[in-house]
Parts: structure tokens; C-alpha cells; sequence
């Protein structure tokens, strides 16, 4: 039942694919959103936006604390905006860049509940992103463990996002995102019972500090909302 | 099913990730930076096959070597080294700059 409830709120499942890198020195004020539009009174309209700060403390690890505020599904809608986690991220880049044939790193953090009675979870993926000439593509296999909280999903839950773009111009980069949450590692689930996504996405810069990464996702499954709409902007400093 | 291909494709990942990461010995080139300007402003390196670049900054401040042609940023600080692990490249001109002095900071990387 937990594994259900869960995949009935795929707005906790971040959208975006991490690169494998960290630029050392670096700030970077963040914020993303999520927008879900469905037929379902509880599916639609489910929000999630962060904001969150960062720093490349060395050549091999970027930490980011964010704050973040959600909708979540009742029976019959969706709750109002609340802020619900804050959250501890860190990315390991494991190689320079281009030195092996594919850049590996690893993606480690802690979320925090803002609610009561809600659980923590800790959360690890695999960062790889393999470049052929102007075409980037990024495979991120996450798995993570809610701990606490009198709700605590008992099992390991495990996911993948794909992403491949192309490297037009700094200023844009047409691309496509999949997302799947597959839940519980230990049990299989119907294709309908997961989380599948995918859609166009767009890259670029706007100038020099701010990058953008903003595009659409279709539901491919029961789970999944019909359409979502995610969005990130960041101020590098 | 799905799960278990994705748990098969975690472990192929695994156990071939240290055979697809096999370093190459590659013989590196030089780049330096000195007085917010790269040296030297041209470097012309062979095509399609890969290659090593050490960044020698020698200013007291840090740079970024930053290029939208090679897909590289990184940072090197003042009085200190990278490496820039560059290719195959087609042959053709790959315009670089120091984010940090964009102004002075420019040089290019010929592949032939």
C-alpha cells in the first residue's frame, strides 16, 4: 500500500539528470519547479518548487542545501503550498572530464522533514554522461531509503533518468527527458504501477551567470501525471 | 522485468565501468596562463585521437579554462595545474577563454 500512496505522488520524484561534474569555487543560488496537470482532481495541479544554494568546495565535490515547498494529494484534491523538506545534496565528480570513456561521479543526500510524523530519506545515484561530438547524454540510477516518520516506506525504492541533448549553441540546447520510478527494488510492479516520463527539454544560458533548463513531460503510465511542466533556473557566482 | 534489466543494467555498469575507464597514457601539451593571457594563444594538437592538456596558471588569481566548442569549465587556481582531457577531435578550430578575464583571456586549439 505504501509502494501505492507513493507512486501516486510522482511529484516527489525530482525531475532533472545530474551531470558527473563540479565546478570548484563555484556558487550557485537555485530554483526549480515542478507543475502537474491531470483530469485527476488529486494529480492535478500537484506542485513542488526548491530553492536551494550551493558551493564547489573542491575539484571533486559540490554541496547544496535547498528548501522545499509542495502541494501534496488528498483523496478527492491537493493540499495548499507547504514547505515539507530541506535538503542536504552533495556530487562527487569521480574523474575529469573526458578522461575515461565515460565520466562517472555519485550523487549523495539527506532529506530532512519540515512536517511532522513525515519520514527522512536518504537518496544515492550514479552519475554517467557519455559525449559523441555535439551530442551530450546522461544516464542517473538513483535508489533511495525513507527513514523515520510513522509512514516510512519500508523498502528501497530505486529509479533512472536519461537524458540526450544537443550542443546547438551556449544559449540553446534542444534535448528529451525520460523519468522512471520503478519503487520498490524488491518488488516488481505493473508498468502502470510506475512512474514513466518523458518529453523535449530545452538547455541553455541566458548570459554568463544564469543557465536555464525548462521543459515538458508526458505521462507514459497510470502512475505518471497526463502532462508536468519543470523548470530550473541557476545563478552561478 | 523492467526492474530486473535496470538492476542487471546496475550491475553491468558496475563490473564494466573500471574496463570502459581505462586511463590511456597520453603525451600532454601546455598551456599557460600569465598575466590573465593563455600561452600560447594557438596550440595545435593532432586530430582524432585524444588528448592531454596541462593549464599551468602562474597568475596569483584563479581562472576558469572555459570552451563551448570542447564542452570544458574548470577551474584551475592561482599558482596552480589541470589537466584538460580533450578528443578525439574532428580536425578543425576550437575557440577556448578564461571566464574570469574574458576580455584578455582567449586562445584557440587547432586539430589537423
Amino acid at each position: 500500500m505504501t509502494i501505492i500512496v507513493s507512486l501516486c505522488n510522482p511529484a516527489f520524484a525530482e525531475k532533472r539528470v545530474f551531470e558527473p561534474y563540479v565546478t570548484q569555487g563555484e556558487w550557485e543560488y537555485e530554483t526549480t519547479g515542478l507543475y502537474d496537470l491531470d483530469r485527476a482532481k488529486n494529480k492535478n495541479a500537484v506542485q513542488e518548487y526548491k530553492n536551494a544554494i550551493g558551493y564547489g568546495v573542491t575539484s571533486h565535490w559540490a554541496t547544496e542545501l535547498e528548501v522545499e515547498m509542495e502541494t501534496l494529494p488528498t483523496d478527492g484534491s491537493v493540499t495548499k503550498l507547504q514547505a515539507t523538506h530541506t535538503e542536504w545534496e552533495n556530487i562527487f565528480q569521480l574523474a575529469p572530464k573526458g578522461e575515461y570513456w565515460l565520466d562517472p561521479g555519485l550523487y549523495l543526500a539527506y532529506e530532512a522533514p519540515l512536517i511532522d510524523k513525515q519520514a527522512g530519506k536518504f537518496e544515492g545515484k550514479i552519475l554517467l554522461e557519455k559525449s559523441i561530438d555535439k551530442i551530450t547524454n546522461i544516464l542517473n540510477i538513483s535508489f533511495n531509503k525513507e527513514i523515520g516518520g510513522s509512514g516510512a516506506n519500508p523498502h528501497i525504492d530505486g529509479g533512472m533518468s536519461w537524458s540526450t541533448k544537443y550542443r546547438l549553441s551556449p544559449y540553446f540546447e534542444p534535448g528529451v527527458e525520460y523519468y522512471n520510478d520503478f519503487s520498490a527494488v524488491a518488488h516488481q510492479l505493473d508498468y502502470n504501477q510506475q512512474s514513466h516520463q518523458a518529453g523535449p527539454v530545452f538547455y541553455g544560458r541566458l548570459n554568463r551567470h544564469v543557465k536555464y533548463d525548462i521543459g515538458y513531460l508526458f505521462g507514459m503510465s497510470d502512475a505518471a501525471p497526463r502532462g508536468e511542466l519543470k523548470w530550473v533556473i541557476e545563478y552561478e557566482f | 522485468m523492467l526492474v530486473r534489466s535496470i538492476v542487471y543494467l546496475v550491475l553491468g555498469v558496475c563490473i564494466w565501468l573500471p574496463v570502459l575507464c581505462l586511463a590511456q597514457t597520453l603525451a600532454p601539451n601546455t598551456i599557460v596562463i600569465k598575466d590573465h593571457q593563455f600561452i600560447p594563444p594557438q596550440l595545435t594538437v593532432p586530430a582524432g585521437q585524444k588528448i592531454r592538456i596541462i593549464v599551468d596558471n602562474q597568475d596569483p588569481a584563479a581562472e576558469e579554462f572555459e570552451s563551448f566548442d570542447l564542452d570544458r569549465e574548470q577551474v584551475v587556481e592561482g599558482g596552480k595545474q589541470i589537466t584538460v582531457f580533450l578528443g578525439p577531435l574532428k580536425p578543425g578550430t576550437y575557440k577556448y577563454w578564461g571566464d574570469f578575464h574574458q576580455d584578455i583571456a582567449k586562445g584557440i586549439i587547432v586539430a589537423q
